[in-house]
């Protein structure tokens, strides 16, 4: 095979780096912030439509008239005739008001979106998402124990939370304003991040399996390169139609959108250069603890543990379906390097 | 050699292609999948109790504002209640949304009025409204109506002074019945008589008793969107749909060559797949959940991307073609499985504990992901068959290398 890259004996380099782009995306994170939109810093954001261009100052005007505080307008797109107003979460008595003197004082015009939350149904939001994100992070690491072992699912999980944290900083850094669907695109990466992790480390699994001589380390090397092809395909299809949704699709999915396409790229990271080595490190540590304490009572190393177990519930299903087809050549044992 | 797979290839293609054009031009499919609020404009309002309530309170509420969402005279209104002491109240299409958000927001009167319209009491003296079947000798049902002591007194003079003449009742503003009174009624107990059936005669009890809100409500979110920019939002989404499919399938060609093109046609078949059982299923599409949908798309396509990587690998250890297909397949199956559970488990919670929207974005992505996991392995793996048994076959080499 013509490429090879020796990942694991870089790792510490790799480790670096993660650790660099982490405290970049947590300063961004903690010192710039998150750009809360209306859904979860609750007020009332109306996008109206004037039947001739305005001006914003004339708008603002009225509104400062009416006594509305902390409001903020700005054109939306090049047109100077559809403006978004956003304020505070005013009465109804007050928001009829400046209906009333916004069409007579700057001009008719029509609304096209208004949304209104208050501040109660905001945290509610929020407290859903934290609580879908956790639970969801659970219920994925439950799986992974039961389907690879412990030490996969907490390696996977590790660089899952990194991915997370990492996406948030850097939406935070970028600035722009995340609504309700933004929960829904940090779970799509999660889900991503633990879907790229699983496909990775199915095959060292599998690598370990067929182990003859080769280090530890040799066995992730060969992994990773073979399933290098499959990672970049996918993240490049994934953030080919993720950039489609961001460009194209309109403003309410725009905040998704580019969270996915974040994190895509560094769930795709992260998978290799990250949950592979924290995985190695731990497992290799273990296997020279056991190889030393059977030095100590003098007898040869113990068989090498089984780290991870065969898949009968995979194997049957295939064999159903290939059933009649591939019998006589499907026996045959294939070893290679 | 034989054409037979190269036959069944095209015929299928035919077919793919036949039922594309057919529910694209002839037939647009997507005009029989139910739009959201976002896409084809409307109001939602989600409205709560100001203080605590029970489950029977807030079965009235929902009674109170279902009533005033069918005054609007729209299409098909959807009154939910949400966390025990939310109403989520969906207007689709309406005209003045302004004034429906706020008319859906106010405290409901009820109210008796003598025959010219002189106030006579309000619901906040009604206690209960009970249906009934009407005793023996009279004909359907009748409501029996029980007021408090300041109503049974109101109620007592105004049956005396409008003896024999009609008095009425407004459930905000709207005349909901005219009755005769036949006596002087003054023990707080009157009847509503000559009601068609008694289905009829318990929705109007409903109304009656739920006539005074049980408490306060509060606009905690009012969203409006109007049909012109739900009509622009469904065109960008289209318009973004296509644009990433069409990306997604020229990567795949570019990638996999006449695999990638089988691949294609799978992700096809399941997007047709996954559009008939949304419509079949009653799904209503928001924005959220067509990024749901093109994402599922991008799993079905890692799903084919993994097992060609593994053919691919098998083909380059000198296996035979048909041996590679049945290796890379199995050695893929688990590593896709895998992955595709948990995202399903992911979309599964999503689901329970989202909110609105993003639980559409849950429904499309597990659903997609199950879907995929049906076209991407069998269908592919199928058509990955017929072509090994083409005239193709000694090629199929070059195709996936």
């Amino acid at each position: 095979m013509g490429f090879h890259f020796d990942f694991m004996g870089r790792r510490r380099q790799f480790y670096v780096l993660s650790a660099v782009i982490l405290v970049v995306a947590l300063a961004g994170f903690f010192v710039r912030g998150l750009n809360l939109g209306i859904d979860f810093a609750g007020g009332i954001q109306m996008q109206v439509h004037f039947q001739k261009p305005v001006q914003l100052a004339a708008v603002d005007a009225t509104l400062k008239k009416d006594g509305v505080t902390n409001y903020f307008v700005v054109y939306l797109g090049h047109s100077t005739q559809n403006v978004q107003i956003s304020m505070p979460p005013v009465s109804e008595t007050l928001r009829a008001t400046v209906d009333h003197s916004l069409s007579r004082d700057v001009g008719p015009y029509s609304i096209t979106s208004f949304t209104k939350v208050t501040g109660s149904f905001s945290s509610q939001v929020v407290r859903g998402g934290i609580i879908a994100v956790l639970l969801a992070s659970l219920g994925i690491i439950l799986y992974m124990v039961i389907r690879f072992d412990l030490r996969f699912a907490i390696s996977g999980i590790f660089a899952v939370f990194w991915d997370a944290f990492v996406s948030l900083g850097l939406v935070a850094l970028i600035h722009f304003t995340v609504n309700a669907p933004f929960v829904a695109g940090v779970l799509t990466i999660i889900g991503y991040s633990i879907n790229d992790r699983i496909i990775i480390f199915d095959r060292v699994r599998e690598n370990l399996k067929k182990r003859g001589k080769e280090s530890l380390a040799e066995v992730v090397n060969l992994s990773l390169n073979q399933t290098l092809g499959r990672s970049i395909a996918t993240a490049t299809v994934v953030v080919m139609a993720m950039t489609a949704i961001l460009v194209l699709g309109g403003t309410t999915t725009q905040d998704l959108a580019a969270t996915v396409v974040i994190g895509v790229v560094f769930g795709a990271y992260s998978s290799i250069l990250l949950a592979s080595p924290i995985w190695y490190d731990w497992v290799s540590r273990v296997e020279a603890q056991e190889a030393a304490a059977a030095v100590r009572v003098g007898r040869a190393p113990a068989p090498r543990p089984k780290l991870a177990t065969p898949d009968p519930l995979a194997e049957q299903a295939v064999r159903q379906q290939t059933a009649g087809r591939n019998r006589p050549r499907g026996r045959k044992r294939r070893r290679r390097r | 050699m034989s054409g037979r797979g190269l036959g069944g290839l095209v015929a299928i293609l035919v077919v793919l292609l036949a039922v594309a054009f057919y529910f694209t031009s002839v037939n647009p499919a997507l005009r029989y999948v139910k739009q959201g609020l976002d896409l084809q404009g409307g109001v939602q309002v989600v409205l709560q109790a100001t203080a605590p309530v029970t489950a029977a309170d807030m079965q009235k509420v929902e009674n109170i504002i279902a009533f005033r969402a069918n005054g609007f005279g729209v299409s098909s209104p959807s009154i939910q209640i949400q966390n025990q002491n939310q109403i989520v109240a969906q207007l689709p299409g309406i005209k003045n949304q302004q004034q429906a958000i706020t008319a859906l927001g106010q405290t409901a009167q009820l109210e008796f009025k003598g025959p010219k319209g002189q106030p006579i009491l309000s619901g906040a003296d009604l206690v209960s409204a009970q249906a009934a079947l009407a005793s023996t000798g009279g004909t359907g049902a009748v409501i029996n109506l029980t007021f408090n002591a300041a109503g049974t007194k109101a109620f007592a003079t105004a049956t005396q002074a409008y003896l024999h003449q009609p008095i009425s009742i407004f459930l905000d503003g709207k005349n909901i019945e005219t009755a005769t009174v036949q006596s002087v009624i003054s023990n707080g107990q009157a009847q509503i008589t000559g009601i068609g059936t008694l289905q009829q005669a318990q929705q109007l009890a409903t109304l009656l008793s739920s006539g005074a809100l049980p408490v306060p409500l509060k606009i905690i979110e009012a969203t409006a969107v109007s049909a012109t920019l739900g009509a622009s939002s469904i065109h960008a989404s289209e318009v973004a749909g296509l644009v990433a499919m069409a990306l997604i399938g020229l990567f795949m060609v570019a990638a996999y060559r006449f695999a990638g093109f089988l691949a294609d046609m799978a992700l096809f078949f399941y997007l047709m797949l996954f559009v008939a059982i949304l419509v079949a299923v009653g799904f209503v599409m928001t924005l959220p959940a067509v990024a749901g949908v093109i994402l599922s798309a991008g799993i079905a396509v890692d799903a084919n991307v993994i097992i060609f990587a593994r053919v691919r690998e098998e083909l380059r250890a000198g296996l035979s073609v048909k041996t590679a297909l049945d290796k890379g397949f199995r050695n893929a199956f688990r590593a896709i499985l895998d992955s595709n559970v948990s995202t399903i488990i992911a979309a599964i919670v999503l689901y329970y504990f989202g909110s609105g929207d993003v639980r559409g974005f849950a429904v499309t992505l597990g659903l997609g992901v199950a879907i995929s996991f049906v076209t991407a392995i069998l269908f592919t793996r199928y058509l990955l068959r017929l072509a090994e048994d083409s005239v193709l076959v000694s090629n199929l080499k070059v195709f996936l290398g």
